[in-house]
């Protein structure tokens, strides 16, 4: 290929300048691999237990989630049926991250620019970029490979497994490096790899769970056809990268029919005018958290779909568990509708959990504004900065009731379908209210945090993730009540579906979060604009 | 005596160990456009904030329009146009989307001003800010501040970014928004602009005014270079107004000299160097920017 030269350097610097993202990603997929590695290995002990694995799956469900993976009676098919998931979407997404990082980021940030004018080829940077990012899928798979081994897979279904990982990556390497040049801004090469990853895991789970060909456009579904502790086959593994190929070439074609810091795409125009309702500050605030909304909402309606879908897996699973049957008696039918219910109060609390992320975000996001300069300029018009706190607090505020409900009506219908006996929409909508309260809390956090500690809102999160984790990892670790009432998600009340809120809790939290507010507005007009 | 529509005397402002403004002092009449030069990081951009209330002061006076900024700001900035050094538009608005919003802002809009200016800027309304260059970017925020009916603008370094053409087009609009009566406080860390723009000029350094007045007045007190050689020794002691005298004699012994001296000076010392008999006589005449650089590189307070 003529116009590489120089590629040596680029892969020197796509390296120096990324190799703390690259070993993250590597170390974090194989780290993934270990945990589950271990804890699988100490739970299926012998291999009774891994034959009794496939049947406590339920059905289904199951391959929607994780396509078919073959060979489920052996250590090595459990493995990768629990690293599924991960699997799915950690590959995709680090061969994004990585190859459009050496592509179309350096390239929008002029970086490229500059090295082209160097004794760099045309071409190099993006064979560099494939280069690297090919090199980094492929040792993660060898690494997870290896690990599987390790704890007792059999070996060559783990180099094959390991190797299926690898191609799965490098189609999306591809993707990535054509993306790179089809678009023109990175922003954009990652809402197509997001879009595609989605869109491909969805079609393999369809694919598997009616059997039939959609499985076949999907390299999710190829990397299962390996069937690797199964009666292994290489052709699939040769399908993807075969793909992956036609994709990297197709990304130098269009490489060499573009200019350098121009896309294929040209950039779309549109009205050079706003519209009545963008001048108002309530308009615009919309127009800039609309995006957010609808991509959570669109993650909360996929997630509570999902969940509520599993609720006839629910009630199988802790029917046919004999432990839990024999403790049941007679009256089982009932008592496992009850601890549905209980289940079902976690998914609420989970999708509180998921809203109260929206709302850290979102307020979180007029950092960003403070940042950019615009808050400068809107607060040099005659506007207040209460007024202009209280619109994006407003618009946020309603934008995760909008998620909360979405949500919970995705939670509430799917479970209606799944069962197909009563109406659960009511009793999961009343359960989400409960909930409410624990979310305002983190307005008012984000909020005060705003006002007074803006540089300081990781720590946000971090309450967030503290209050997510007592409330989901408490009950089972035993901890004292104090504690888990000290996560707002608890607090609200136990078991929201069955008992309701909890008066004192919601009265509490009510308070904090109005306190929290108030607080937040003082400081913010108080404060010097912008905190860098 | 104009009406000073802004006056500040003796700011002060510190962030953490940095002391930003130490003592500054800026005022601006009604109808001028005021030069505000000075070098990086000196703290220009940390005075117009604090004019407009978005940081508070730790000490000094400030007067905006006569009310106190920080606490008036609303009203206040109802005839003010604000133009931040560097701002990231709204990327998934247009070009024109952010000028209505950005004007929306500012006050209220003249129309066909804003079609004049976005025409002339060579701007096209219709493409994503995001897909701007930055020179474009600023085009943006420059047009829906100049489009807007305002008694004061306020521009923070605002050519940043502007190719040649473009900066005169700038300097064309200002000139016409003066002509109208519109005052501007204009901040730049270039001396071409602001001697090409501006009535009054104040030149600051780390935070402290060092000088500020018309640009007659700050020629004026910038001094020439003479440099002379003359057959005798000069008698200089009878001269006043001539500084950094250094004297030598060349191989065919005549007297080497070098000084700066006042304006008002150069008479009485071309004088004096003619009594001792001149072979040679240069006199550089004062520039702005002797005076800046001097400001720039002249040593810490
Ligand atoms: N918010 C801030 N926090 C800390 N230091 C600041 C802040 N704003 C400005 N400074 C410091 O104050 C000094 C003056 O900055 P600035 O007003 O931006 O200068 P100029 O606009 O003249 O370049 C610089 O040393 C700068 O680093
Ligand atoms: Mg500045």
């Amino acid at each position: 290929m003529t116009g590489t030269h120089g590629v040596g350097t680029m892969t020197g610097i796509a390296l120096r300048t990324g190799w703390k993202v690259l070993v993250t990603w590597v170390l974090a997929m194989v780290g993934v691999m270990a945990v589950t590695g271990s804890s699988i290995g100490a739970l299926y002990d012998t291999p009774e237990k891994i034959r009794g694995y496939a049947a406590s799956l339920g059905g289904d469900a199951m391959a929607v989630l994780n396509g078919r993976v073959a060979g489920l009676d052996t250590l090595g098919g459990v493995l990768a049926n629990e690293f599924g998931f991960v699997l799915s979407f950690g590959m995709p997404l680090m061969a994004v991250a990585l190859t459009s990082r050496a592509t179309r980021r350096d390239e929008e940030a002029g970086r490229l620019e500059l090295l082209l004018a160097a004794r760099i080829g045309r071409r190099a940077p993006l064979l560099a970029a494939v280069l690297v990012s090919s090199g980094a899928v492929l040792l993660t798979g060898l690494g997870c490979g290896a690990v599987m081994a390790a704890f007792g897979a059999d070996a060559a279904g783990s180099l094959l497994y390991g190797l299926g990982i690898a191609a799965l990556g490098f189609v999306f390497v591809g993707v990535t490096a054509v993306a790179a040049q089809v678009v023109e801004h990175n922003r954009q090469v990652w809402v197509v790899g997001i879009a595609l990853t989605a869109l491909l895991y969805l079609l393999r789970g369809l694919g598997a769970l009616e059997r039939n060909a959609l499985l076949w456009l999907s390299p999710h579904g190829w990397v299962d056809e390996v069937r690797a502790f199964g009666e292994p086959r290489v052709w699939p593994l040769m399908l993807a990268l075969g793909v992956g190929l036609a994709l990297v070439a197709l990304a130098f074609w269009f490489l060499d029919r573009r200019d350098v810091g121009s896309a294929l795409l040209r950039p779309r125009r549109s009205v050079p005018r706003a519209s009545a309702a963008l001048r108002t500050p309530l308009g615009l605030a919309v127009r800039q958290h609309r995006g957010a909304v609808l991509g959570w909402a669109v993650v909360a309606a996929a997630l509570m779909g999902v969940y509520g879908s599993l609720a006839q897996e629910i009630i199988d699973v802790i029917l046919d568990n004999p432990a839990l049957g024999g403790f049941l008696g007679a009256d089982a039918e009932g008592l496992a509708e009850d601890l549905l219910r209980t289940v079902m109060s976690t998914f609420v609390m989970m999708l509180a959990m998921l809203v109260a992320a929206f709302v850290v975000a979102g307020i979180g996001s007029l950092r960003e504004e403070e940042r950019a300069g615009r808050l400068e300029v809107d607060l040099s018009a005659q506007r207040s900065r209460h007024s202009w706190l209280g619109v994006h607090v407003l618009v946020v505020t309603a934008g995760a009731l909008v998620v909360g409900l979405v949500g919970a009506l995705a939670l509430g219908g799917s479970t209606s379908a799944a069962l197909g006996e009563r109406d659960w929409v009511g009793d999961v909508l009343s359960g989400a209210l409960v909930q409410v309260p624990a979310v305002l809390v983190f307005v008012g956090l984000a909020v005060a945090l705003l006002g007074w500690w803006p540089r300081g809102h990781l720590l946000a999160w971090g309450v967030l993730a503290v209050g997510a984790l007592l409330a989901y990892l408490g009950p089972g670790f035993d901890l004292p009540d104090v504690l888990l009432d000290a996560s707002p998600f608890i607090a609200v009340g136990q078991d929201v579906l069955a008992d309701g809120a909890s008066t004192p809790g919601t009265l509490v939290l009510l308070s904090v979060g109005l306190v929290l507010t108030v607080t937040g507005f003082v400081g913010f007009r108080r404060r010097d604009v912008p905190v860098p | 005596m104009t009406e000073q529509l802004v006056e500040i005397t003796g700011l002060r402002k510190r962030f953490g160990r940095v002391q930003a403004l130490d003592g500054l002092d800026l005022s601006v009449g009604r109808g001028e456009v005021h030069g505000f030069l000075g070098p990086n990081g000196s703290g220009k951009s940390t005075t117009l904030r604090i004019l407009l209330g978005l940081t508070r002061a730790d000490g000094g006076v400030v007067r905006l329009f006569g009310g106190d900024p920080w606490k008036d700001a609303v009203e206040l900035h109802g005839s003010l146009a604000y133009v931040p050094g560097d701002v990231t538009l709204w990327p998934g608005l247009t070009g024109g989307q952010c000028i209505d919003v950005l004007a929306r802002a500012h006050g209220r809009v003249d129309e066909r001003r804003r079609a004049d200016l976005v025409d002339r800027f060579d701007l096209d309304p219709t493409r994503r800010s995001r897909d701007y260059s930055k020179g474009n970017r600023q085009k943006v925020s420059l047009v829906a501040a100049l489009a807007t009916d305002v008694e004061l603008l306020v521009l923070d370094e605002p050519t940043a970014g502007l190719d040649p053409l473009m900066e005169e087009v700038f300097q064309q609009v200002v000139h016409e928004r003066r002509a109208e009566g519109t005052t501007v406080l204009l901040s730049s860390h270039l001396l071409g602009e602001v001697e090409a723009l501006a009535d009054r000029v104040s030149i600051i350094r780390s935070g402290r005014t060092v000088t500020t007045g018309t640009l007659t007045e700050l020629r004026r007190h910038t001094r020439s270079a003479v440099r002379a050689v003359t057959v005798r020794p000069p008698d200089l002691d009878r001269v006043a107004g001539i500084q950094d005298v250094r004297t030598g004699t060349d191989d065919e012994g005549r007297t080497d000299v070098h000084a700066s001296c006042e304006p008002d000076a150069v008479g009485a010392l071309v004088g004096a160097l003619h009594d001792a008999g001149i072979h040679t006589l240069t006199v550089t005449p004062p520039s702005l920017d002797d005076l800046f650089l001097e400001a720039y590189a002249g040593p810490d307070r």
